[in-house]
């Protein structure tokens, strides 16, 4: 069985705070990999202070650069307000020099300055010290655990503080089977491809750029000359993700393109034609050309493609096809111009052939009606072309259904799983329904309201006031349902895109980061 | 006193440090209003607009900052300078003019730019060189509580050793509480025609100033009461005393460790300084006994006990083994300075660009 090397750190202080700091001088929590390894670094030079590290250690130490590890740390929250110390500078030279001229007013307090402190609270219960633990596969550490362990185990127990100075640890190593990982308390972070925190980790030869640099601070003052020490540059971002956080879908972005090639534009209201459209051709380029490694082909395009689920099943394993409206600035129009195909998480691959075989399919309206020979009759609008693309960064599409944000708003309403009877408790129960139905199973607040958030975007109500339809149309299945706008507000930024509600597989509850 | 007590703390490195949690009380009482500690406003004033540190600032679940580590480290370590103490560590006075100070009380010990027009300069630079070799013995006859508290020696090698004590007091769940004031003037200096009246805000301002005219205060900071008590906590890392060492000599090392660890069970154990500032003089709660815990790297914790009187005889035996520096006093020497300013010295000047700053 592959067994982990875990290094554990546990904050000693009764009160335990984290006062490490990440990029641009933010707060930094879970405590990054790059930080661990310079604090075993830190701790296994220090133990042998004016020697060279010790061989076995500095193996060890190489192997562990390349290795992106797990994280298990307790829930940490920035601190709601900071404070600013005042510091002494180490002058007190010119104050004695002063005195000894006969100036006793000079003084130390007159050589400060300020230091920021915006540390993370920990968690944490009286039963046991607050723990972060880092595991790095064994297997790509050492062949023999025991010896890998008592290679680094010294140097990992003379740890004695992660973050800054102040922030004191007991810290250790052991070897974990991984169900025994499994058992520690706290919650898991994984490296993701997007999304989550940015996180320094180490990466080959920083061990000797550490080492390069740490001589280079002994010796940044020379013949009176500050020189700087080099940034460290042997390291790399990724992007670190709770699993109780919701994993990003994978989704396919298409333009909707006239016979001219320019921007198609359909309805706000109509959103759900362009959805049917999608999923029709998309059950039909199925059909014809499945995917080879699904046995029951017929059964698969029936669940996943066309959406047809059993009755029973609670949890709706299929493709949604979301009509992108175009939003983003207060003047946007709110027409549908793009279409996106959001799939369940880990049906990447099942994704990528669909869209390939969809890239330059036509959709054909049901009442389309080409021009006659003679011109007699003129031609409704279409047929129109799927144009797979790449949604540029910083553009609507990218930042506002595709990016990451603690807050998210709904571009057009939420189709609730049952009808709220118009009691404001009975729609909040349907509303966590939803939620769970999704998979947005991260805690969040929500608020609901049947005003649209955006200009161009419409009311949930199905009527006006005189009785008249107004609002979205919707498919027979969906129209006796109640409808709402909502607002979202996770703990943690959160990945798009994000479509809640029954109607979330034809375009309706989709949610955007406010602007 | 048996000075092997606590050798496995010092040779096994299954201890990793030892905790206190005190509760203290105001000396009013459980629900006396105490003053904490008060802090400038951060730059961005969304951030911390300025005054005591509660977190979060609105809502009865709070933490208070009382006392933070670097302020409790400069109220602990002039400990040593007392005459039941004073025998443990070699007294440094460094005199210039009329002005003497002890080196206990510099901001940076040991690494304090203090000591660099003074004879002490060649001595602690080579103390620190060796620090950087392995060998801490030489800093320990000078300013052993450089190795208790921490130092960093900014202005020339470099050399950093850790802190083995951090002590920090918070009041839990805090109601906060506002104070209002009114200055009256001696006389109406305007309704009696010694002064022009104005509308003009700049003259009321300066007349404000001066205490000419009435001047309200009002919402400034007017104390807390703590209904989640008051604690201070207290930890010792031995695995940051296990660092130090006298090179290659195991015995010399262990003498050395010895004598660092009594010194910091004496400030662990210490009664602490009562008396923070106005209006917050703090005492420890009888009714809630201070709790001292063994921690161990595996995370498991042991109940433990060591009394103040305890700590004092093992610091005395473990000094008295060791070897307690000469206690001295250095005077400012204008000729040393007169080449630190010239880069003739055997510390080159830095004052191209300051010393970075370093909390106690």
């Amino acid at each position: 069985m592959s067994e982990l090397l875990c290094i554990t750190f546990r904050f000693i202080h009764p009160f335990p705070l984290f006062h490490g700091r990440a990029e641009a001088d933010k707060p930094e929590w879970p405590p990054s990999p790059l930080r661990a390894y310079q604090a075993l670094l830190n701790a296994a030079s220090m133990r042998g202070r004016g020697r060279p590290l010790d061989a076995e250690v500095r193996s060890v130490l190489t192997m562990m650069e390349s290795i992106t590890p797990r994280i298990i740390a307790p829930i940490g929250q920035i601190a709601k307000v900071g404070y600013r110390n005042y510091v002494p500078h180490n002058q007190a030279d010119l104050v004695t020099a002063a005195w000894n001229r006969g100036n006793l007013d000079a003084s130390i307090a007159s050589h400060r300055m300020e230091k920021d402190s915006l540390p993370i609270r920990i968690t944490y219960d009286e039963a046991a010290l607050p723990a972060v633990h880092f595991l790095y596969p064994l297997e790509l550490i050492a062949d023999d655990a025991q010896r890998c362990l008592s290679t680094i185990r010294p140097a990992a127990r003379a740890i004695t503080a992660l973050g800054w100075g102040i922030d004191q640890v007991a810290a250790d190593a052991t070897v974990l089977t991984h169900s025994d990982a499994a058992l520690l308390c706290g919650e898991v972070w994984n490296p993701t491809c997007a999304g989550g925190r940015r996180l320094r980790i180490p990466r080959t030869g920083v061990l000797d750029e550490l080492t390069f640099r740490h001589d280079k601070f002994l010796h940044r003052i020379k013949d009176g000359n500050f020189t700087p020490v080099p940034p460290i540059t042997a390291t790399r971002i990724v992007s670190y993700r709770r699993d109780i956080d919701p994993a990003p879908r994978p989704y396919a972005v298409f333009k909707l393109l006239d016979a001219n090639e320019d921007a198609f534009r359909y309805p706000h209201a109509k959103l759900m034609h362009i959805a049917g459209m999608v999923r029709h051709v998309a059950i039909e380029r199925m059909r014809d050309d499945p995917p080879h490694w699904i046995g029951d082909s017929a059964d698969w395009i029936n669940r996943v493609v066309r959406g047809k689920q059993d009755e029973a099943a609670s949890d709706h394993y299929q493709f949604s096809y979301v009509p992108l409206p175009s939003i983003g600035h207060a003047h946007a129009d709110g027409l549908i111009r793009n279409v996106m195909i959001v799939a369940p998480p880990g049906m990447e691959r099942e994704l990528e052939y669909l869209a390939e075989r969809l890239n330059g399919e036509l959709l054909t309206p049901e009442d389309y009606r080409p021009s006659d020979e003679n011109g007699s009759l003129p031609p409704t609008d279409g047929p129109i072309e799927l144009q797979r693309f790449t949604p540029p960064a910083k553009k609507f599409i990218a930042s506002c259904y595709l990016g990451a944000s603690p807050t998210w708003r709904t571009v057009t309403p939420v189709i609730l799983p049952g009808h709220n009877d118009k009691k404001a408790q009975k729609t909040e129960k349907l509303i966590q329904k939803a939620l769970q139905q999704s998979g947005l199973t991260a805690p969040c607040e929500f608020s609901w309201q049947s005003a649209p958030f955006l200009k161009n975007c419409l009311s949930a109500h199905k009527y006006d006031r005189d009785g008249r339809h107004t609002g979205y149309h919707r498919p027979a299945h969906l129209r006796g349902l109640t409808a709402v706008h909502m607002q979202l507000h996770f703990a943690e930024p959160v990945l798009g895109p994000i479509t809640l509600g029954a109607g979330r597989h034809c375009g309706f509850g989709l949610f955007a980061v406010p602007l | 006193m048996n000075v092997k007590e606590h050798d496995d703390w010092l040779t096994n490195d299954t201890a990793a440090a030892i905790v206190i949690r005190e509760p203290l009380l105001s000396v009013e009482g459980a629900d006396g209003v105490i003053f904490p500690a008060t802090y400038a406003a951060a730059e961005d004033k969304n951030v911390f607009p300025g005054g005591y540190n509660i977190d979060p600032p609105h809502g009865e679940k709070n933490v208070c900052l009382v006392d933070s580590v670097g302020s409790q480290a400069n109220r602990i370590e002039p400990l040593f300078a007392k005459t039941d103490y004073a025998d443990l560590v070699p007294q440094i006075v460094i005199t210039a003019g009329d002005k003497s100070v002890n080196l206990l009380e510099a901001g940076h010990r040991a690494g304090d730019a203090i000591v660099r027009c003074t004879s002490l300069q060649k001595c602690l630079q080579d103390a620190f060189y060796n620090v950087l070799k392995g060998d801490a013995t030489e800093l320990a006859k000078v300013s052993p509580t450089s190795l208790v508290f921490g130092v960093w020696d900014s202005r020339d090698t470099q050399a950093k050793l850790p802190r083995l004590l951090a002590s920090t007091i918070r009041a839990f769940d805090v109601v906060r509480l506002t104070r209002s004031a009114q200055f009256n003037p001696a006389a109406d200096y305007i309704g009696l025609g010694l002064l022009e009246d104005t509308t003009d805000k700049k003259t009321k301002d300066e007349y404000a100033k001066r205490g000419f005219i009435h001047v309200p205060a009002a919402g400034a900071p007017g104390g807390v009461i703590a209904k989640g008590g008051i604690r201070r906590d207290v930890t010792l890392s031995l695995a940051a005393l296990r660092l130090i060492s006298a090179g290659d000599d195991i015995n010399q090392s262990l003498m050395l460790r010895r004598y660092v660890l009594g010194l910091a069970l004496v400030a662990l154990t210490a009664p602490a300084q009562t008396y923070l500032r106005q209006g917050c003089n703090l005492v420890p709660d009888v009714n809630q006994p201070k709790c001292m815990t063994l921690v161990r790297a595996d995370g498991n914790r042991d109940p433990i006990t060591i009394s103040h009187h305890d700590a004092t005889e093992y610091a005395k035996v473990a000094a008295s083994e060791f070897g307690v520096g000469s206690s001295q006093s250095v005077s400012f020497d204008t000729e040393l300075a007169k080449k630190d300013i010239a880069g003739e010295s055997n510390v080159k000047p830095t004052r191209k660009r300051p010393g970075k700053a370093e909390s106690k």
